[in-house]
């Protein structure tokens, strides 16, 4: 078996292995100057996020993310992780000395087909994080807040008993809950590590949390922003 | 003492807020949304009609909020039809560095719901009840152009205790 059908494999099974969509946070407050582009990955591991990670042991998952400034106070990022992407739009909405409050709703999309009984699998879910970032120097921050996640979960399953039948289900998944984000910068990397709780209050499946890490690039030097 | 006083209290060594303040207006549109209905079993997406109106006098706002949606089930064995109309007071944060404004606002709501069952073709009941609850909201609005005004907004209200409903929306409106 070649390299490149093992590795193929095992990205295979560790598609069906993760937490579908992420519930882990890779922002803080402070948004982008226009221009500006960060790029970065993350890896975080998360129970509950999913049925398949709910009552088990934590799901790996993994994306690579970027965002960019548009305009003063306001950028968009990108994010693409195992079997889904998002978007999202941050705004800046109150700016201090050392306090940042910002608005950062976004949209993410998961698609899983499956062979067998189970035809398909899917969700699309909007997610409305309200964050604080308070600078602890010139070079660390910690961010944090309470987040809304609003999750439209699909299920197609096809079975035989005597004749073809095929079902779908359909149900939402609600997350309310918090988590913070401590960041150091040193030059133009950033390190984050990151913790969530959510319940879930639509399901009542119990609590579902995300821990992780992110590290990212901002190619173009952080310009410090004068202060009015 | 304005929030954005209080931040800048909060955040130390006299801080300056750069939050526009004492942008006074005043919206009022039609809104879609998304409206997840608690359902005794699960949550049933339904689309919803709306009305708003905001008063923003920066960095306050109260908005009122009339939203209406309906939910009709049938199979082979029972039919359920449900109205459903929710008046809603918030007292809100009104904060924006840009012509956008973010409203993060509470308060009370009353829903009105209406059900009718139907489980043969002579049986059927009417169930009415009014709820108390409160309304929670997450919202953006903006200008575009002069005249007229757009909406964004994620929320949460209650029927009582145990009944949660969700909605996601945008909507159009007037500025003045």
């Amino acid at each position: 078996m070649s390299a490149l059908i093992r590795l193929g494999l095992a990205a295979f099974a560790l598609a069906f292995a993760v937490g579908c969509s992420t519930l882990a946070r890779v922002n803080g407050a402070k948004t982008l100057d226009p221009g500006q582009t960060q790029i970065g990955v993350s890896g975080s591991l998360q129970q509950g996020s999913n049925p398949l990670s709910t009552g088990t042991i934590p799901l790996p998952q993994g994306e690579v993310f970027v965002r960019r400034g548009v305009a003063p106070n306001l950028d968009m990022g990108a994010r693409l992780y195992l079997v889904g992407v998002g978007m999202d739009v941050r705004y800046r909405f109150y700016e201090g000395e050392r306090l940042h409050l910002a608005l950062n709703p976004g949209y993410g999309l998961v698609v899983v087909p499956f062979a067998g009984s189970v035809r398909g699998s899917g969700s699309l879910d909007v997610r409305v994080p309200l964050i604080a970032e308070f600078e602890l120097g010139e070079r660390s921050s910690v961010a944090g807040g309470p987040t809304l996640v609003l999750r439209r979960q699909r299920n197609d399953f096809t079975w035989f008993i005597g004749a073809e039948d095929t079902a779908r289900v359909l149900r939402l998944d609600a997350y309310a809950g918090a988590g913070v984000r401590y960041a150091y910068s040193q030059g133009r990397i950033i390190l984050g590590v990151n913790a969530d709780l959510y319940a879930q209050t639509a399901r009542h499946a119990g609590p579902a949390y995300a821990v992780g890490a992110d590290l990212s690039i901002i190619p173009q030097q952080v310009r410090k922003a004068p202060r009015r | 003492m304005t929030p954005t006083l209080l931040l800048s209290l909060l955040c130390g060594g006299g801080g300056v807020a750069h939050a526009v303040e004492g942008a006074e207006h005043s919206t009022a549109g039609v809104q879609l949304s998304a409206f997840a209905l608690q359902t005794p079993a699960r949550h049933a997406i339904v689309p919803s009609l709306g009305v708003w109106a905001s008063y923003t006098p920066r960095p306050w706002a109260l908005t009122g909020e009339l939203t209406l949606t309906r939910r009709a089930k049938s199979n082979d064995y029972y039919g359920i039809n449900t109205q459903l109309v929710r008046a809603s007071a918030l007292a809100e944060l009104a904060m924006g560095t840009r012509p956008m404004t973010v409203h993060i606002g509470a308060g009370p709501a009353l829903t009105v719901s209406s059900a009718r069952a139907e489980w043969s073709e002579t049986d059927a009941e009417r169930i009415t009840r009014a709820d108390l609850g409160v309304r929670a909201r997450v919202a953006l609005d903006g200008p575009l152009g002069e005249r007229l005004a757009w909406q964004w907004q994620v929320g949460v209200a209650s029927r009582g205790v145990y009944n949660w409903d969700y909605d996601l929306g945008a909507g159009l409106g007037v500025q003045w």
